[in-house]
C-alpha cells in the first residue's frame, strides 16, 4: 500500500500542497485531477520518492520512502514521465532493458523485458532506434519500460505501483486509448496506479477513484460519478459544465456549458 | 518467428564488441609505432628484443642500438600514447553520457585547459614547492595539479549547466569557450612570467607532445589513467540509465548523485592525467566516442571499452603521422589531432543541424 499522510509541501517558500491524505491499494487506479498548478505533478513526485514532504509521511507498506534504498523502491514503483527525450541511438529493447537494469542487477538478458515487450504488442518495434519513434509510439515504449521495471519475479507477491504523469497529454485519440487501456488492464492485474489526467472524461471512464485537487488541497475524493459532477468542476475550474449520459455506454460525459469557447467567462 | 525471437534480434543488433578487429588494429598500430621512425626496427626484432627483456631466448640477432631505441624511447612513448588516447576517449564517452550530449569533450568543455592552466601555474610558480617534496613524489606533482584543475572545471560546468533536465548545448559550448578563454589568459600570464627554460617547457607541452617521457614520469600517469579507466567501466550501467534522464535514472533505482560525483572525479582523473605529460590533445575525446557509437551503439558497457581501444589505436597512428611527416623533426601531436578533429567537429555540427 502506498500511503500519503498529512503531507505538506512547499517550493521556494510557496505552499504547493497541504493536508494531503491518500492511500493507493493494490489493483486500484486513482486519477489525480485538478486545474494547472493544483499540485498534481508535485503529489506524484512525492509518491515516487523524488521529493520529500516538508511535513507528514509518504510510505510504502508503512515504511517512509526516504528510508528505502533506491533499488528496493524501484522494484516496487515505477514512474512514467510526461515526455521523454533520448539523445543517443538505443533500441527499444535496450531502453526497456535499461529500465530493469538496476532491479535485476544485470542488463539485456532478462527474459522479463522481452516478455513485457511482447505482452504490450511492441515486438515489431524491438529493434527500432528510439529516436525514430513517433510521440505515441515512444510513450507506449516508455510504458513498457516502467512495467518491465516493476514486473515481479515468480513467487514475489508484494504489490507494485505505477505512477503515470499526464501519460496521454501529447497523444492522438488512438494512442490515448491504447495507453489508458493498458493502465486499466494493469490495475485489473493487481498493480496500484496513480495517474494525473487533464481530460476529466478519461478519469470518469477509467478510474476506480478520483482525487480532485484544488490549490494544493484535496477538494473531493471518491468514485468518479460522485466527484466529477458539473457543480464540483465549475467550483474548482471556474468553468460551467454540463454532464450528459453517453448515448451508448451511459457513463456521464462532461462538456463545457457554453456554445462557443469565446463565451466562457474565465479568461 | 515469434515475438520473443524478434525482441532478441533487436537486442543482438549491435551487442557484440568486435574485439578481434579492434585489438588487431591496436596491435598493428603498436608494431608500426615501435618499428617506424628515424631508426627502422623489423617486427621480428621487436618481438625478439621485448622477449629478451622478459627473459625469453633471443629469436634473432639484434642491434644493441635498436634495443636502446626501442626500450628507452619508443616503448614508453607507445604506452603513453595508448594511455592518453584511451583515457581521453573513454573520458569523452563518459562525459557525453553524463551530459547527455554528443558534443561534450574534455577539450571543448575546457576541462583540458583547466588542467593545462594548473600545470603551467605549477611549473612557473610551484618550482620551489615541488623541490620541497621527497624525490619519489616529485613526478606526481604535475599530474596531481592537472587532476585538480580538470576537476574544478568539470564540477564548475556541471553546477552551471547540467543540473537542468535537458542540457542546453549552447550554454554548454559557450561556457567551454569562456573557460578556455580564461585558461588561455592564465596560460598567457604564466608564459609571460616564466623564465626561458620554463617557457620552452610550457610551449612544447601546450602544443601537445608525446616525446621525451621516460619510464619514471610514466608511472603516475599510468596509475591515474588506469584507475580512471577501470572506475569508468564500473559506472557503465548507471551511465546507461542516465541516458534516459537523471530523474528517470533515480526512478529506475540508481543512486544518481553519488554516480555523478564519481563520474566528475574519474573523468577529471583520466583527462587531467592525460594532459599532465602530453599537453592539450584536442578532439580525441570527441571524435573517438562518436566512431565507437557508430560501431557498437550507445550502451556504455560496450561503448566505453570500444572507445578506449579505438582511442589508443588512433592516437598511436596520429603520433606515427606526427613523427614521420617531417622526419627527422616531428610535428606536435596536438596539431595533428586538431587538423583531423576540427573538420570532423564541423561535420558533426552540420549533421545535428540537419537533424540527422
Amino acid at each position: 500500500m502506498l500511503t500519503v499522510e498529512q503531507v505538506r509541501f512547499s517550493r521556494e517558500g510557496r505552499r504547493i500542497l497541504s493536508d494531503i491524505d491518500l492511500t493507493i491499494g493494490a489493483g486500484e487506479l486513482i486519477a489525480l485531477v485538478g486545474p494547472n498548478g493544483a499540485g498534481k505533478t508535485t503529489l506524484l513526485q512525492l509518491l515516487s520518492g523524488e521529493l520529500k514532504p516538508e511535513r507528514g509521511k509518504v510510505a510504502l507498506d508503512g515504511r517512509p520512502l526516504d528510508e528505502i534504498p533506491p533499488v528496493d523502491l524501484a522494484r516496487r514503483r515505477a514512474v512514467l514521465p510526461q515526455s521523454s527525450h533520448v539523445v543517443f541511438g538505443i533500441t527499444v529493447a535496450e531502453l526497456v532493458a535499461i529500465g530493469r537494469s538496476a532491479v535485476s542487477g544485470s542488463q539485456g538478458d532478462d527474459p522479463v523485458c522481452a516478455q513485457v515487450i511482447a505482452m504490450m504488442g511492441l515486438s515489431e518495434f524491438a529493434a527500432r532506434d528510439v529516436r525514430r519513434l513517433s510521440g505515441g509510439e515512444m510513450q507506449r515504449v516508455q510504458f513498457a519500460r516502467v512495467v518491465a521495471q516493476v514486473w515481479a519475479e515468480p513467487g514475489d507477491s508484494a504489490s507494485r505501483f505505477l505512477l503515470l504523469d499526464e501519460p496521454v497529454s501529447n497523444l492522438d485519440p488512438a494512442f490515448q486509448e491504447s495507453v489508458l487501456g493498458w493502465a486499466r488492464r494493469l490495475a485489473d492485474r493487481g498493480f496500484g496506479l496513480a495517474v494525473t489526467l487533464h481530460d476529466l472524461n478519461h478519469a470518469m471512464r477509467l478510474a476506480d477513484r478520483v482525487v480532485l485537487l484544488d490549490q494544493g488541497r484535496i477538494a473531493q475524493s471518491g468514485p468518479p460519478r460522485t466527484v466529477l459532477t458539473a457543480e464540483a468542476i465549475e467550483r474548482v475550474y471556474g468553468l460551467p459544465m454540463v454532464s450528459v449520459p453517453h448515448p451508448q455506454t451511459d457513463i456521464p460525459v462532461l462538456l463545457p456549458a457554453h456554445r462557443d469557447a469565446a463565451d466562457q467567462p474565465r479568461t | 518467428m515469434t515475438a520473443v525471437d524478434l525482441g532478441r534480434i533487436g537486442s543482438m543488433r549491435r551487442n557484440r564488441v568486435p574485439y578481434a578487429a579492434l585489438l588487431s588494429l591496436l596491435g598493428v598500430a603498436i608494431f608500426l609505432s615501435l618499428g617506424l621512425g628515424a631508426v627502422g626496427i623489423a617486427p621480428i626484432d621487436i618481438v625478439s628484443i621485448l622477449g629478451e627483456r622478459l627473459g625469453l631466448p633471443a629469436l634473432t640477432e639484434t642491434d644493441a642500438r635498436d634495443g636502446l631505441v626501442l626500450i628507452g624511447i619508443r616503448l614508453p612513448r607507445v604506452i603513453l600514447a595508448m594511455l592518453v588516447g584511451g583515457g581521453l576517449a573513454m573520458a569523452g564517452a563518459a562525459l557525453q553520457g553524463l551530459f547527455r550530449n554528443p558534443l561534450a569533450d574534455p577539450a571543448l568543455l575546457g576541462v583540458s585547459s583547466g588542467a593545462a592552466l594548473a600545470v603551467a601555474a605549477t611549473i612557473v610558480f610551484g618550482g620551489g614547492l615541488i623541490a620541497m617534496l621527497p624525490v619519489p613524489l616529485r613526478v606526481w606533482a604535475l599530474p596531481a595539479a592537472a587532476f585538480c584543475g580538470a576537476m574544478i572545471v568539470t564540477a564548475l560546468i556541471y553546477g552551471f549547466v547540467a543540473r537542468r533536465p535537458t542540457v542546453d548545448v549552447t550554454i554548454l559550448l559557450l561556457s567551454g569557450i569562456a573557460i578556455n578563454a580564461f585558461a588561455g589568459a592564465g596560460l598567457g600570464l604564466a608564459t609571460f612570467l616564466s623564465e626561458d627554460q620554463q617557457l620552452r617547457d610550457i610551449t612544447f607541452w601546450l602544443l601537445g607532445r608525446l616525446s621525451g617521457v621516460g619510464w619514471a614520469k610514466l608511472l603516475p600517469v599510468a596509475v591515474m589513467i588506469g584507475i580512471g579507466l577501470v572506475w569508468m567501466l564500473r559506472l557503465a550501467r548507471p551511465l546507461n540509465a542516465i541516458l534516459l534522464g537523471e530523474r528517470e535514472a533515480f526512478q529506475i533505482g540508481f543512486a544518481v548523485e553519488p554516480v555523478k560525483r564519481q563520474l566528475i572525479l574519474v573523468t577529471a582523473l583520466a583527462s587531467g592525467a592525460a594532459v599532465a605529460l602530453t599537453g592539450m590533445i584536442g578532439f580525441v575525446g570527441l571524435l573517438v566516442p562518436h566512431l565507437a557509437r557508430m560501431l557498437v551503439g550507445a550502451d556504455h558497457r560496450r561503448l566505453l571499452p570500444t572507445a578506449a581501444i579505438l582511442g589508443a589505436s588512433l592516437l598511436l597512428l596520429a603520433d606515427l603521422l606526427a613523427r614521420l611527416v617531417v622526419l627527422p623533426a616531428e610535428l606536435p601531436i596536438g596539431v595533428v589531432t586538431s587538423f583531423i578533429g576540427a573538420p570532423f567537429f564541423l561535420w558533426l555540427l552540420l549533421r545535428r543541424r540537419a537533424g540527422v
